[in-house]
């Protein structure tokens, strides 16, 4: 089941900004970036502004909503994407409730339908 | 009446667990359906098994060469996809669609595959044109029909007629037996409960899908009677995937495609302790093909992986054991 897998373990890293995550595809196959959706970041409870978050992947760091625009590049389903948050310092080797949304539109179906991966993992920060 | 001459195979799709959860890279992967006499067929998703897809390097065509030589294996089907809604609230043009499938057509000729499955979304007008390429790379294009579609279903009669008039022996049909299933397998009841979906909603849905309806209306009809007893919606939308990965259609159905089946897609999601099917009467189904006298390989295709991490070597394995019986049962 890939839906519960959202969330790669081990990868919560404490950075001098913020922290980073890894993120994993929650589909059978490689998708354009343009059909990928962050839906939800929250630690301990508390959500992250999605509109501050970079996502890292294939050597390049953007912003959620440039990759609306992205079709000629995919996420390849063994690849961890890396989101990267300012502003929200973890302490290091901190423990924390970790919880995400990620969401893709398959492109060959008709009517924008989405397939949800979610999951809460605790998780230390490296 | 040609003598049927069925063979197996897998496709590495049913394995998609064990490669996202890079159990297995895609080359250990395929020795390991080697190993465990899981071919000869070996059937690949592009999009899913190479990087880049689809381009295909030089280089990545020559080691999957080599990768088939070691193995012995045999390549059957590559997946490709009709990805017309890749941009946000826009639908690729028939030129755009065209050219999209005809890079995976070569891609596939490249590969060494000598049929693809399409999708019924490329369009029977995009299918038309890409035939001759289609022949000129010897790559036969298989229309998947899957579920909820049935081959009577107008979307795909506007395919069958297209075929008819084209009459090109590269141009045919995959059945998938999600389209003719008989109930709805148990691991997705199963994985419904453990979403805390109360038991009369499971039941309704099951219900629902058993009767004799628009297919194509039942998802926006159980979505409906959810808000009418205020399930959340959290809930409510878990249930209705079951309208699209699984249909009812007369097994003797497959007859009338017979003669342009080019690949099956051996769907399932587990074979239970006595060795059947629960939700696909492969019993039936296998009589049809061999009356059919179908000449080519079924992709044990498990899709239990979606709601659920068991082993999908093992789930092969059994169905390989399944068919084997049933062929020699009916030998």
């Amino acid at each position: 089941m890939m839906f519960d897998k959202v969330i790669d373990p081990g990868t919560l890293v404490s950075t001098p900004e913020g922290f980073t995550i890894g993120i994993r595809i929650p589909w059978y196959r490689a998708l354009p970036l343009s059909t990928i959706e962050v839906n939800l970041l929250k630690v301990d409870g508390q959500e992250i502004p999605l509109e501050t978050l970079f996502f890292n992947l294939n050597g390049k760091r953007r912003t959620l909503v440039e990759l609306e625009t992205i079709v000629d590049e995919t996420w390849f389903i063994t690849d961890t994407a890396v989101l990267e948050v300012m502003g929200y310092p973890l302490e290091p080797s901190s423990e924390h409730e970790v919880e995400a949304v990620v969401a893709v539109r398959p492109p060959y179906l008709k009517g924008g339908m989405r397939r949800v991966g979610h999951i809460t993992r605790i998780m230390k920060a490296n | 009446m040609t003598q049927a001459d069925i063979k197996l195979g897998s496709t590495l799709y049913a394995f998609t667990n064990e490669f996202h959860q890079r159990k297995y890279n895609f080359e250990d992967l395929v020795r390991e359906v080697a190993k465990r006499n899981l071919g000869p067929g070996l059937e690949v998703v592009g999009f899913q098994s190479f990087r880049g897809f689809p381009t295909v390097s030089d280089d990545t065509a020559a080691r999957f060469k080599n990768l088939i030589a070691e193995t012995g294996l045999t390549p059957t089907c590559l997946g490709i996809n009709a990805d017309n809604w890749n941009r946000r609230d826009y639908t690729m043009s028939h030129q755009e669609s065209v050219e999209y499938q005809a890079l995976q057509i070569k891609a596939a000729a490249k590969l060494g595959f000598p049929v693809l499955r399409y999708q019924y979304a490329a369009g029977p007008e995009a299918i038309r044109e890409l035939a001759p390429l289609a022949e000129d790379l010897g790559v036969k294009l298989g229309l998947e029909v899957h579920a909820p579609h049935s081959i009577n279903h107008p979307e795909v009669m506007a395919y069958r007629e297209m075929y008819a008039q084209t009459n090109s022996p590269y141009l045919g049909f995959i059945p998938d037996f999600g389209s003719s299933a008989r109930t709805i397998p148990p691991i997705y009841l199963q994985y419904f409960r453990s979403r805390n979906v109360p038991e009369d909603v499971i039941t309704h849905a099951v219900a629902m899908w058993h009767e004799d309806s628009d297919r194509f209306a039942k998802r926006v009809n159980f979505l409906e009677w959810a808000k009418g007893i205020n399930l959340p919606d959290s809930l409510a939308a878990e249930v209705p995937i079951i309208f699209g990965l699984f249909s009812q259609q007369p097994l003797s159905n497959w007859l009338e495609i017979m003669p342009q089946t080019v690949h099956v897609h051996g769907k399932f999601y587990g074979v239970d302790e006595s060795g059947e099917d629960p939700s696909m009467d492969y019993n039936g189904i296998i009589k049809v093909f061999l009356e059919g006298g179908y000449r080519g390989y079924i992709s044990s295709e498990w899709e239990g992986h979606q709601v659920s991490d068991e082993d999908g070597f093992e789930k092969v394995a059994r169905h390989h054991q399944m068919l084997f019986r049933i062929l020699a049962e009916n030998r």
